[in-house]
């Protein structure tokens, strides 16, 4: 008998317990060679007439083009060895890319294994289905800078069996100068201090491993618990892990200049000034808050900041449209509508757009498929167009998912009277029929015409777990100069956030308090991460992304302009527009004028977020405008304007430098500046005019003044 | 004691068989290893499921001029069957990795067995039908040859996967002819008879026209917007019963899920329809009265060439049709698919009144 079973053995094919599965053994090998990458044969087109999906995205797809395409040519079942699929990346053959596979080893085994048993691909149910990755561990803290950390992957699938898979799970550092990964063993050496992001990747599942060195063993001195601020609670508690110092608050000043400017676009004038240092000093900071978030300069500088969000612009002969529009949603920040009555507003609007606002938010880009991927950048914060050519690499997003939701939009009609029809399509390339509306990530829509209001209804609940999210994370970065997520449009798992129970909290306090644009502001205004210094202090020069110092923002084009006259007293002519007009209330974002064009105005054609980098205030072009062009050189000599006023006035060279110090920079000057002007200033006549010209030059030319700090 | 016999018929009883599998076995009876028989019965005796092993695809077939034999491909081997009981006669192993293509010559007396190894080289062996001898290899392809076809008894044109044409004289180890211009691979040729013109299929979703004398590329047929997997030219009689000249035409099916027919003497599209899964293969009946469609669904397409209308639809296997051939007299029709599968498909099953 054991003769047999020996004979058996020897020569017979034998079967072992577990066959190789295409989607969950054959296609992890491939994507860990990297065969499936965008540079790779997983290039929209290809590479050397094979091509795949997208890091495997799509195995049914990839499984034909392997094994069945051309007659089957890529697999040799009868020697399976020979097959070009493992010839190929072993370089047993001549190959592009080098060897992606090593001869003998395990990767080329199961792949040879899988010819040999038939290359065949289990569709029909009879093999369980990978459900979920699960990483372990999914954050470190690495205390000892020189030590590594093992990651392990395990697979969860239908039947409720789990597997390690490790070995074919593919490990990218985000910043490789900060991390090594060894792909064998999942070992992670950390090679540079700070918080640092692993996207692990296998099958169609993506996850972020936060591994973090700290910078100092020298905990922070700042107090952990904030019993009355979850966002300081949060800051201080990473700031601590990750070990680095807070700088100290700002002095009241200063505080006065960055809230006016960050809520109202406006720097405070004296009478300001004389009103805050007036209240009491426990109170001064929450009461110039909501001094400031009642004002109607919040509510134009909000409009504003909306308005570029929403990329309200007047196409040619939708003029009309976009100022009704504009109208529309200042009435919307002035009477304190809540973000999702707002956003419900704009999703469901329809009617003629010259008398209906909203209804214009159709008329902002062209195409559903366009709507669709500018509603789930607006209202998501996702970015779903990847998902147009293929499944999102590195999100949950299908094209099922981006197609259904431009489906949704296909049956808008975008026309100067905003319609909901019955016979708008959009064909799913990857099934190449019509696609079925679906809610992203969530459920198909059997009711077509009433998919648009579903989708609305779903947009504004509690149930979507990214609206609110995508609203705080915005107002935290034009409040704090770096959105909890970067970009503030691309929120995704394998993007984390810097504090994400801070991001979830915000989300949470938001909705409870009926999505409330005004509440989340003042919570994030009366925190002690927002009055934080922007000096560097004690050695916290990287720690500016975890807030441990105030990032320096630049000043929006619009409030740079309007800066600029208010110190100078010159106002601003912008085309047609009455002079004297401000630049945060132009309707009209292409409205002529240079120098908004030199400050770097976004069109609103398309997306006017980008990342904006600490203290990064422009390019060179405009640093040229701002030194050598008209813009400040005609305006600082012009015989209206504020210095020649106070020179007409009489005022003395420390009047006038305090003057323009307090307007420019919200300040006093400080003794060795005041000494220092005082030596650069001592001429009469048209050269104290000069001189007094350079000062005022060199004032709006300044850091301190082209910056909210 | 299904094992110990290496092919599978399946059919209705009292009837001849109309299909056949490779059984898994199949190539381990083919080495005719005593130890397997042993194991075999072992097997057997105590109930062992040894598993399945890999099956190769049929992926070339072709009837010989009588239509009293079917030669079947499956990689490196070509096996002879008769027609219609689908009882294997004969079995010759090629040296070719992969066959992609098979063709009698005019005269019946040589077969023309293309392919190749993949991504390296291409070639055509031309062997006599009569005791399965190699007479000649040609070609010098550096991919595999898809497609194979007799200008006359002693010269053929090969289409390869490494984008050129080119024509062979039996006996001589360089072309005579060469037509380059395709920017992906060539998938399929076909002579348009009584012309000088050879029509060529690619990957690179074009059909182009070539002058075969002088090599010319007479005109691209670009309508097609997935690459074209198989060619055939309509048999019909060039001059109506009413004295009518006829055009040549020409029928392709493509990735894009289209079946077109031209013209292609005067390089028109005469018209084209839309099936609901893509075609691989195709071929006419004898009288070109009706084409039959492969997809990759399994079904077989019977689409009438006047209407585009489609008449029936069978499902023939559960896997690609890799190949179709229409029997020249009975009205049958071979089907070749992955999993080694064969199928006989009679007339009666084709087309419905």
């Amino acid at each position: 008998m054991f003769i047999c079973w020996v004979l058996l053995a020897a020569v017979l094919p034998g079967k072992s317990d577990s066959l190789v599965d295409f989607d969950h053994d054959v296609m992890p090998v491939l994507t860990k060679a990297g065969c499936n990458v965008g540079a790779c044969h997983g290039a929209a087109i290809g590479r050397g007439g094979f091509k795949l999906s997208l890091y495997g995205s799509n195995p049914a797809a990839d499984y034909r083009t392997i094994a069945l395409e051309l007659k089957g040519r890529r697999v040799n079942l009868l020697e399976p060895e020979q097959s070009l699929v493992i010839m190929k990346p072993t370089e047993a053959m001549e190959h592009e890319g080098g060897v992606r596979i090593d001869p003998g080893s395990d990767s080329a085994e199961t792949v040879i294994r899988w010819i040999r048993e038939g290359a065949l691909r289990s569709h029909d149910g009879s093999r369980p289905v990978f459900k979920s990755l699960e990483i372990s561990p999914a954050s470190v803290v690495a205390d000892d800078f020189d030590q590594d950390v093992t990651l392990k992957a395990i697979a969860h699938f239908s039947d409720g069996s789990s597997r390690d898979v490790t070995r074919l799970t593919v490990f990218t550092p985000e910043d490789p100068g900060a991390l090594s990964i060894d792909s064998k063993t999942a070992d992670v050496h950390v090679r540079r201090r700070g918080r640092h992001i692993v996207i692990a990747r296998y099958l169609r599942a993506v996850k972020a491993i936060e591994i973090i060195a700290p910078f100092s063993r020298q905990v922070s001195a700042e107090p952990v618990d904030a019993p009355d601020s979850f966002i300081d609670t949060s800051v201080n508690r990473l700031l601590k892990k990750i070990g680095i110092p807070a700088s100290g608050q700002l002095d009241d000043e200063a505080f006065l200049r960055r809230a006016s400017l960050d809520l109202t676009g406006r720097l405070p004038d004296g009478q300001d000034l004389r009103w805050f240092l007036a209240d009491d000093e426990r109170i001064r900071r929450t009461n110039l808050i909501d001094r400031l978030l009642a004002s109607e300069a919040f509510t134009e500088y909000w409009t504003l900041k909306l308005a570029k969000l929403l990329r309200i612009h007047g196409k040619p002969g939708n003029e009309r449209g976009a100022e009704k529009y504009h109208r529309w949603l200042e009435q919307q920040i002035a009477e304190n509508a809540g973000y999702h009555t707002i956003a419900m507003s704009l999703l469901t609007a329809t009617g003629d757009t010259e008398q209906v606002g909203p209804a214009n938010f159709y008329r902002m880009v062209g195409g559903p498929r366009e709507q669709a991927e500018f509603t789930s950048e607006l209202f998501m914060g996702s970015r779903l167009r990847c998902a147009n050519c293929h499944d999102h690499p590195l999100d949950h997003w299908t094209q099922d998912d981006y197609h259904g939701l431009a489906a949704i939009f296909a049956k808008v009609r975008q026309e100067p009277i905003v319609r909901v029809v019955d016979d708008g399509q959009v064909i799913n390339p990857r099934t190449g029929k019509n696609a079925v509306a679906r809610i992203p990530g969530e459920r198909y829509l059997d009711d077509d015409h009433g998919a648009l209001q579903a989708f609305a209804r779903w947009m504004v609940s509690e149930d979507n777990p990214y609206f609110a999210k995508a609203i705080v994370n915005r107002l935290w970065k034009s409040m704090m100069g770096r959105g909890l997520v970067e970009p503030a449009d691309d929120l995704r798992s394998t993007n984390p956030a810097t504090h994400p129970d801070l991001l979830q909290e915000l989300a949470r306090d938001f909705a409870e308090h009926g999505y409330d644009l005004r509440h989340t502001l003042k919570k994030i205004a009366t925190s002690d991460a927002y009055g934080r210094r922007s000096e560097v202090s004690g050695g916290n020069a990287t720690g500016g992304q975890y807030y441990s110092r105030h990032l320096r923002k630049p000043l929006e084009p619009e409030v740079l302009a309007d800066a600029i006259s208010d110190v100078l007293e010159i106002p601003e002519i912008y085309g047609q527009y009455p002079a004297g007009s401000r630049a945060v209330k132009l309707i009209n974002p292409q409205v002529e004028s240079q120098t908004l064009d030199v400050l770097g105005r976004c069109a609103r054609e398309e997306s006017c977020e980008t990342s904006v980098a600490a203290g990064n205030t422009g390019g060179l072009s405009l640093k040229l405008h701002l030194f050598n062009g008209p813009i400040l050189n005609q305006r600082i000599a012009s015989p209206k304007g504020r210095l020649s006023r106070l020179i007409a006035a009489g005022e003395t060279n420390e009047a006038i430098v305090q003057s323009f110090y307090r307007a420019a920079l919200s300040r006093s000057v400080s003794d060795d500046e005041r000494k220092f002007w005082n030596e650069q200033i001592n001429g009469s006549g048209d050269q104290r005019r000069a001189l007094l010209e350079d000062f005022v030059w060199s004032l709006l030319t300044c850091q301190e003044f082209v910056t909210n700090h | 004691m299904i094992f110990l016999w290496p092919y599978r018929m399946s059919g209705h009883a009292g009837e001849q068989a109309s299909s056949i599998e490779m059984n898994p076995w199949q190539r381990l009876f083919r080495n005719r290893n005593p130890w397997v028989y042993i194991a075999c019965f072992l097997s057997l005796l105590w109930g062992i499921d040894i598993g399945s092993a890999a099956e190769p695809s049929i992926t070339a077939l072709g009837f010989d001029p009588a239509g009293k034999v079917l030669v079947a491909a499956s990689q490196s081997y070509i096996t002879e069957y008769r027609w219609p009981g689908l009882q294997s006669k004969r079995r010759l192993q090629s040296s070719l990795v992969s066959i992609q293509d098979l063709v009698f010559s005019p005269d019946g007396e040589k077969l023309a067995v293309a392919g190749g190894t993949p991504a390296e080289s291409g070639r055509v062996e031309i062997r006599s039908w009569r005791d399965g001898r190699l007479i000649d290899e040609l070609g010098n392809h550096d991919d595999t040859v898809q497609s194979v076809a007799w200008l006359d008894n002693d010269t053929v044109i090969t289409g390869s996967l490494d984008r050129r044409i080119a024509v062979w004289k039996l006996g001589q180890s360089s072309p005579i002819q060469q037509f380059e211009g395709h920017s992906k691979g060539v998938t399929t040729i076909q002579l348009i008879a009584d012309t000088n013109l050879v029509v060529s299929g690619a990957l690179d979703e074009n059909i182009r026209v070539w002058n075969l004398e002088t090599g010319a590329l007479v005109r691209t047929l670009n309508n097609h917007t997935g690459a074209v997997n198989e060619m055939k030219a309509r048999p019909m009689k060039q001059i109506t019963s009413s004295g009518i000249a006829r055009l040549p035409m020409l029928a392709s099916v493509s990735d894009d899920r289209t079946v077109r027919l031209w013209q292609p003497t005067i390089g028109r599209l005469v018209r084209f329809c839309r099936i609901d899964a893509t075609p691989l293969a195709l071929c006419w009946n004898e009288g070109g009265e009706w084409l039959a469609v492969g997809c990759d669904d399994g079904s077989v397409q019977i689409i009438h060439p006047d209407t585009m209308d489609l008449k029936n639809r069978v499902m023939a296997t559960e896997s690609w049709c890799y190949s179709i051939q229409a029997h020249p007299a009975d009205g049958s029709l071979a089907v070749g698919s992955r999993k080694m599968q064969l199928k006989r498909l009679d007339a009666s099953q084709l087309v419905r009144e």
